[in-house]
């Protein structure tokens, strides 16, 4: 299979790499580019653990190819803040306890940063449909749902 | 598999030419939610995928007259939010909010909901009832097809493997008829539909319908108005008993289309029960 190449933002860098064309973006993302922050859950788009942000939209990266990324702006987990300097929703993730296990987070987080970016101050109508996409088994999305309504408080 | 290339054109034209020599060999890639799964399992038997995700000749939503045209690259997120969408043609918008979770609808495109054929398209019902009409391409004609004669079985459109789907024009809802779309499904949220419904239809004050069109997701086949259906409620007055009528014929009608299958103890009745409730939300009786 003949390598393809391309060039995009990658957590607010340029990148230009070489990759098997077939290769989705999650795959590029873990094996190639070794962020492993974004997890495989169920590899068929149906539990959000591979969510990052593409120009700014939340998608699932098991349901992309990386090539469709060709000059966009790729937020990961890695991107959004680090542990000096934390994003307030990871802040509000740690302080409400929304952690159990931790595999469904860095979707979990990134489909609430795409739903905050939107709309500051959501409803909690709002922030459940935007996480409609993300499983967790661990939590039962009460203390989620309270940490993205705290973050939005402190935004 | 292991020799599959990638091939993004740059335009429409670029793409039906590439398709001309390489049709039989080639798939398109539209988003990707279908062909990702197929390409994952290893399924996808082709030596070219063609990406047409970026092409902005195939996006857009546009009102002429009495008609909504839809680029089919338009995404579920982008149909549901779109303002024409929502006050045209709010059947769709409902439906396309229904699809998936937001990652899903994020990259997910109408019209790969179309060609890919499920009969559990959550679009595909108020398309049929809005009365779509696709307009198919390739390197050296243009078709239109209404969207009921799109498919010769589930999964199976009869576009060939040159052409591309380029337009979706659907009718606007017009000044008093009511719709509906409702979707039943295992769970509340990311849940493929186990039967979905849409109606469009126009009544008088005596509750007498004047006008009717009707359409199911994973109930037939392929995307049909239950016309059985719709002449046995044209131009009568909506009581519970024509209601009654009603729901039992159109479980009948499905088990006629679809046989009998393992759900259908189950899916029979609640088709039916789905529809006596649209017509007493739609109309009361």
């Amino acid at each position: 299979m003949k390598d393809i190449t391309i060039s995009f933002t990658l957590n607010g860098k340029p990148i230009t790499i070489d990759f098997p064309p077939t290769m989705s973006l999650l795959k590029l993302l873990r094996e190639k580019l070794g962020l492993l922050g974004t997890k495989e859950g169920c590899g068929i788009g149906e539990c959000g653990a591979c969510t990052v942000l593409v120009n700014g939209k939340a998608v699932n990266s098991c349901m992309m190819l990386a090539a469709q990324v060709e000059g966009k702006e790729v937020l990961t987990i890695e991107g959004l803040g680090t542990k000096e300097n934390p994003d307030p929703l990871q802040i509000s993730f740690v302080e409400n306890g929304a952690i159990q296990c931790g595999f469904c987070t860095p979707g979990m987080i990134l489909s609430a940063k795409a739903l905050l970016d939107k709309n500051p101050n959501p409803k909690r109508e709002e922030i459940k449909k935007a996480i409609e996409g993300n499983l967790c088994r661990c939590t039962g999305y009460t203390a989620i749902i309270e940490a993205i309504e705290a973050a939005s408080r402190k935004k | 598999m292991e020799s599959i290339e990638y091939f993004r054109p740059s335009t429409l034209d670029e793409a039906l030419y590439f398709l001309k020599e390489n049709g039989d060999r080639s798939r398109i890639i539209a988003g990707g939610t279908d062909l990702m799964i197929s390409l994952r399992e290893e399924k996808l038997n082709c030596d070219f995928l063609v990406d047409i995700t970026h092409l902005d000749e195939l996006k857009g939503i546009s009102v002429r007259d009495a008609y909504i045209d839809i680029g089919p690259l338009t995404t579920h997120s982008e149909l549901s939010e779109s303002e024409i969408i929502k006050r045209d043609a709010p059947i769709l918008a409902k439906a396309a909010l229904s699809v998936g979770g937001v990652q899903i609808r994020n990259i997910g495109t109408v019209g790969g909901n179309i060609v890919n054929g499920s009969p559990a398209a959550d679009t595909l019902p108020p398309i049929v009832v809005l009365e779509g009409v696709l307009t198919v391409k390739s390197a050296t004609k243009t078709e239109e097809i209404g969207i009921e004669n799109f498919y010769e079985a589930p999964y199976k459109p009869i576009i060939k493997n040159d052409e591309i789907l380029t337009n979706i024009r659907i009718k606007k809802i017009e000044n008093g008829e009511r719709f509906l779309f409702e979707k039943l499904a295992r769970r509340v949220s990311l849940a493929i539909s186990r039967m979905s419904l849409a109606i469009v239809l126009k009544a008088n004050e005596e509750k007498m319908i004047e006008k009717i069109k009707i359409a199911c997701g994973s109930v037939t086949p392929t995307p049909v108005r239950i016309r059985s259906v719709e002449d046995l409620l044209m131009g009568k007055i909506i009581t519970e008993d024509l209601a009654d009528k009603a729901s039992i014929l159109l479980g009948e009608e499905m088990v006629k289309t679809t046989g009998i299958r393992w759900s259908t103890a189950y899916k029979k009745p609640v088709i039916g029960n789905m529809l006596k409730r649209a017509l007493f939300e739609l109309i009361g009786f």
